[in-house]
């Protein structure tokens, strides 16, 4: 359950910086609702349990904080979320 | 069970492989010489490829391109040449009826060229042009780039046609000299494979032979030093699709296991029924296109994987092949797996060596790289004595070398692909 948590956490979060990326949004997304997105994630056990989540959350977080491009933050969540995925039982 | 082919000794240290296949219509022969650029210096870098364009541009009895085309293409003929990293090979497929005449035309073109300044000076245009190419093909590159941090600072992890800056800088006399020094008879493995009489053949070819028979100033080839870590190299573009290439360094094409090396590489990423296709693409959805290979010298070698990729999921894509090839190392293949593998790489070697050209480059390949030829059969006894033990050993010794990863995309920064290889 804690891995569903996780992984749909993570899947928000990727969904507010697409819609960055993609200009399809009809409210505009700031930086500081991803990075919430994010932190909401880090606080899950679940990244803890799983090689390299947290790690790729902490890069995607410092993506934001220096202003990368919405690609390249959605990038290191996807990584994210496919580590939790390797990292759980099927 | 007599061998097909014959090696025949030839005058000045030459050598000559053959095989009669009586029931085909042309015959093909090729003229390899060792070498190719991992024996240049940066200095010199692609001269090899430089002087096999130059080749084909006109010699003293055939003073253009056209006439030397025309010879062959004037019978039905094909002719053409490649240069590799170890290996410069040219070589021309006949109607049988006129072997003499592509052992002809293809020694004028390699003792005879014109070598015209003019020539030169055309020609390193087109090769410049040809390197500017490949910096718009980023499948091509990325390719190359991962070459330059498997064999950092080597010969062998330059382009082949080497770089703007060495073509710009070479001068006539530099091809000059190094042709001379490199197109020797003791370097070159004559072969011909097709319709042909045997004896006439060795006949034929003993007759043609122009080049210098000494050995002076040819180079040895050095190994590349070992490699002290994994890095990561981005370079960034703004493609649609990510570009990537990872992989560590393999087997030799001496070494033992190599059977065992092209199996593994078959189990992980040759075709569609492949672990990384049907993985990575079909089950995860994450690439369009992913395959793995091998690259194999004297040497050293290595085990790679490409990767296309929506730049989103660049990172995710690596990961999920960085699972696979995990996996090969920690569990053996099943015997299905192992089988088809085995079935695939039997069936491919055999498609390859249905046309004359095919038997002719397979023959001189093996006499020049490896000094000795072994039969089709004795090939695939080899590849049918590989075990799942012996993928899953050569799985785990390769993949505890360090990874190495190029990337072509849209990157500002390369900290999530480091991350994945611990960069």
């Amino acid at each position: 359950m804690a891995g569903r948590a996780a992984a749909e956490g993570i899947r928000k979060a990727i969904a507010l910086v697409n819609s960055v990326a993609d200009e399809a949004g009809d409210e505009e997304i700031t930086p500081t609702e991803i990075a919430e997105a994010i932190r909401d994630c880090l606080e899950l056990s679940k990244v803890d349990e799983v090689p390299n989540v947290r790690r790729y959350l902490g890069e995607a977080l410092d993506a934001v904080s220096d202003g990368m491009p919405a690609d390249f933050v959605a990038m290191t969540l996807y990584a994210a979320l496919g580590a939790l995925r390797e990292g759980t039982p099927h | 069970m007599a061998a097909p082919h014959r090696v025949q000794a030839l005058p000045g240290g030459a050598r000559l492989v053959v095989e009669s296949m009586p029931e085909r219509h042309s015959t093909s022969v090729v003229l390899m010489f060792a070498g190719g650029s991992r024996l240049e210096d940066d200095r010199l870098g692609g001269v090899s490829h430089f002087i096999e364009h130059l080749y084909f541009k006109g010699t003293r009895r055939r003073p253009s391109s056209k006439e030397i085309a025309d010879a062959i293409e004037g019978v039905g003929g094909f002719i053409n040449a490649s240069t590799d990293k170890e290996l410069t090979a040219y070589w021309a497929r006949v109607p049988s009826e006129h072997m003499n005449l592509g052992v002809d035309v293809l020694f004028d073109i390699v003792a005879n060229s014109r070598l015209d300044p003019v020539d030169v000076e055309k020609e390193r245009m087109v090769i410049l042009d040809e390197l500017r190419m490949y910096q718009d093909q980023p499948q091509e590159m990325v390719q190359n780039l991962f070459e330059e941090l498997i064999w950092p600072g080597h010969p062998l992890g330059r382009d082949i046609a080497g770089t703007e800056e060495s073509v710009s800088r070479l001068s006539r006399d530099d091809i000059l000299e190094y042709a001379d020094a490199h197109y020797r008879l003791p370097n070159l493995v004559v072969g011909a494979a097709g319709s042909l009489d045997v004896e006439q053949t060795v006949e034929g070819v003993a007759k043609s032979l122009s080049l210098r028979a000494d050995m002076d100033g040819a180079v040895s080839p050095s190994a590349p030093a070992p490699l002290t870590g994994p890095r990561v190299l981005v370079r960034r573009r703004e493609t649609e699709q990510a570009h990537i290439c990872l992989g560590a360094r393999a087997l030799s094409y001496m070494h033992p296991d190599r059977y065992a090396l092209d199996l593994l590489n078959t189990v992980l990423g040759e075709g569609m029924s492949s672990r990384l296709f049907l993985n990575i693409r079909e089950r995860l959805s994450l690439a369009y296109d992913v395959h793995s290979f091998t690259q194999k010298h004297r040497d050293t070698g290595y085990l790679g994987v490409y990767i296309g990729v929506d730049p989103k999921k660049a990172v995710d894509a690596v990961n999920a092949v960085l699972v696979e090839l995990r996996g090969l190392g920690e569990t053996e293949v099943s015997a299905d797996e192992l089988a088809r593998a085995k079935e695939f790489t039997k069936g491919r070697l055999r498609l390859e060596l249905e046309t004359t050209n095919g038997v002719a480059f397979w023959l001189t390949y093996q006499e020049l790289l490896l000094g000795e030829i072994k039969t089709i059969e004795e090939e695939l006894t080899l590849v049918d004595a590989v075990t799942a033990s012996d993928l899953k050993r050569v799985a785990d010794q390769v993949l505890s070398g360090p990874l190495q990863m190029s990337v072509i995309g849209p990157f500002a920064r390369d900290s999530g692909f480091r991350l994945a290889i611990g960069a």
